[in-house]
């Protein structure tokens, strides 16, 4: 008969003894005030965490790329920035104290050796936060990484359609300004009759452009519009934006087509 | 034993932390104590495999687990990163984006209206360009900003554009952002903060020229 040595510690507390009961207690005590109280729990409390919660004690990142935005916000209207706050900083060094160092090494150096109640409720409360890391961490980084690409994608067509508008005002103006000189400057002595579009704004690294001139008539009442402009999206070809110009290079009716929409 | 590795973990983790120092961002900090808890995590696996307490196969099990809950980890963390840094910077090419939209429809709009009333002039003693434009902003002084100006028309001029040059056959104009950041961070502005967005447009009888500086 040969000897089983797979099994090396088995445990000697019986299922729902005391000694179960016990740890089961402390475990649920444990985990329950980290799901519930997140980061009120945390011995930050007294500082006030920002945002904090059992995401950030779990996941120290959140914090820093919380931070990283904070920061670039202020950047945009002009604020000096501060070094990070009080909560923040030691919130996140408690994060990664926490998710990193205690759980595991709890969870490992208890694991199949034989503990008091306490610690067994230690080591459940911390193999199920650790299990909930594991479960996690998995599909929330996928997640963020999809999440990531839309972002691009989407702010790509953004950046585009804002160049091309940056653009088309720019060809207003040179309308506005073609009329208004006379026609022995090379302009068009108050119409736009004859205009071109110079070759820098026919086709930029954005978008192409063709200008359609409205006929103005002579002595007939003032036309509203004097020009129409269809950009045409070299970045995304689907997408295009028309408008039309005013005598005074105002643009009206813009019409997106597209992802521009 | 347990604790000694607590207190160990510990130190090697907040040292790594604390190094860096503390300014406004936090990932030189969480960056440096992820390496070391890296160190420490792949010591404590070490140790772990070799635990007399648990079969082979169960340690090979959570050993994997370990290894695979790490790698998303550092996945995720490196993602966040990635993610917020490039958020950071988009922020920033939006304002500087918005600040050239609006600098080039102030600039171009004041000093084409100034060409217009030029060639528009019913008086018999035709004024110059520079006079025409102060007519219409007064008092035109060179280095005014056009918070200066005073039958403006806005509720609230701006005071990042100033009249840079004004003769009888040309006018400049210079606006530069207080804090959007240009393409060159070096660049300095005119009576401003270096590496804003700065334009300038220049006004003659032929027409006007705006070119971005930065």
């Amino acid at each position: 008969m040969s000897q089983k040595t797979e099994s090396v510690s088995p445990d000697p507390a019986p299922e729902l003894s005391n000694q179960y009961l016990g740890s089961l207690v402390v475990a649920s005590v444990l985990v329950l005030a980290l799901v519930i109280l997140g980061g009120r729990i945390n011995p930050l409390a007294a500082m006030h965490i920002e945002g904090g919660g059992s995401m950030q004690l779990l996941y120290p990142w959140v914090l820093a790329g919380g931070q990283t935005i904070a920061n670039g916000l202020e950047e945009f209207s002009g604020t000096t920035l501060q070094p990070v706050t009080d909560s923040i900083y030691y919130a996140s060094f408690c994060g990664i104290l926490f998710s990193g160092l205690v759980v595991p090494t709890l969870t490992l150096l208890l694991m199949g050796i034989k503990k008091p109640a306490v610690a067994r409720g230690v080591y459940l409360a911390s193999s199920i936060v650790a299990v909930t890391l594991c479960i996690t961490v998995l599909p929330t980084g996928f997640i963020a990484y999809q999440v990531k690409q839309s972002l691009r994608s989407a702010q790509a067509v953004q950046t585009n359609r804002d160049h091309i508008i940056n653009e088309l005002n720019k060809i207003a103006w040179k309308t506005r300004e073609y009329r208004i000189l006379p026609k022995a400057l090379g302009g068009g002595g108050g119409a736009l009759a004859g205009y071109t579009l110079p070759s820098f704004l026919t086709e930029t690294d954005e978008a192409t452009y063709v200008l359609r001139l409205i006929p103005e008539l002579p002595n007939a009442q003032a036309a509203r519009f004097v020009a129409t402009i269809r950009a045409s999206s070299k970045k995304f070809t689907d997408c295009s934006v028309e408008v039309s110009v005013e005598p005074n290079g105002k643009l009206w009716n813009w019409t997106y087509t597209g992802q521009f929409q | 034993m347990i604790v000694l590795w607590l207190i160990v973990g510990s130190i090697i983790v907040s040292v790594a932390f604390f190094l860096p120092g503390r300014s406004s961002d936090l990932w030189p900090n969480i960056n440096n104590a992820g390496i070391g808890l890296l160190l420490y995590l792949a010591a404590l696996l070490g140790v772990f495999s070799r635990s007399p307490h648990l079969t082979r196969r169960r340690r090979i099990v959570v050993i994997g687990v370990a290894v695979i809950a790490v790698v998303a980890s550092v996945f995720s963390w490196r993602q966040m990163e990635d993610q917020t840094q490039w958020q950071r910077h988009k922020l920033g090419e939006i304002a500087a984006i918005i600040g050239h939209g609006i600098y080039q429809e102030m600039l171009t709009d004041s000093l084409l209206s100034v060409l217009d009333d030029y060639y528009h002039q019913k008086e018999k003693a035709k004024s110059s360009l520079g006079q025409v434009y102060r007519k219409r902003y007064p008092p035109g002084n060179i280095g005014d900003p056009w918070s200066s100006i005073r039958p403006m028309g806005m509720p609230n001029p701006p005071d990042d554009i100033f009249l840079a040059a004004i003769s009888d056959t040309q006018v400049v104009l210079v606006a530069r952002h207080p804090w959007y950041r240009g393409r060159d961070s070096s660049f300095v502005t005119y009576n401003g903060p270096q590496g804003t967005i700065q334009v300038r447009a220049t006004l003659t009888e032929k027409g006007l020229q705006y070119v971005t500086e930065n």
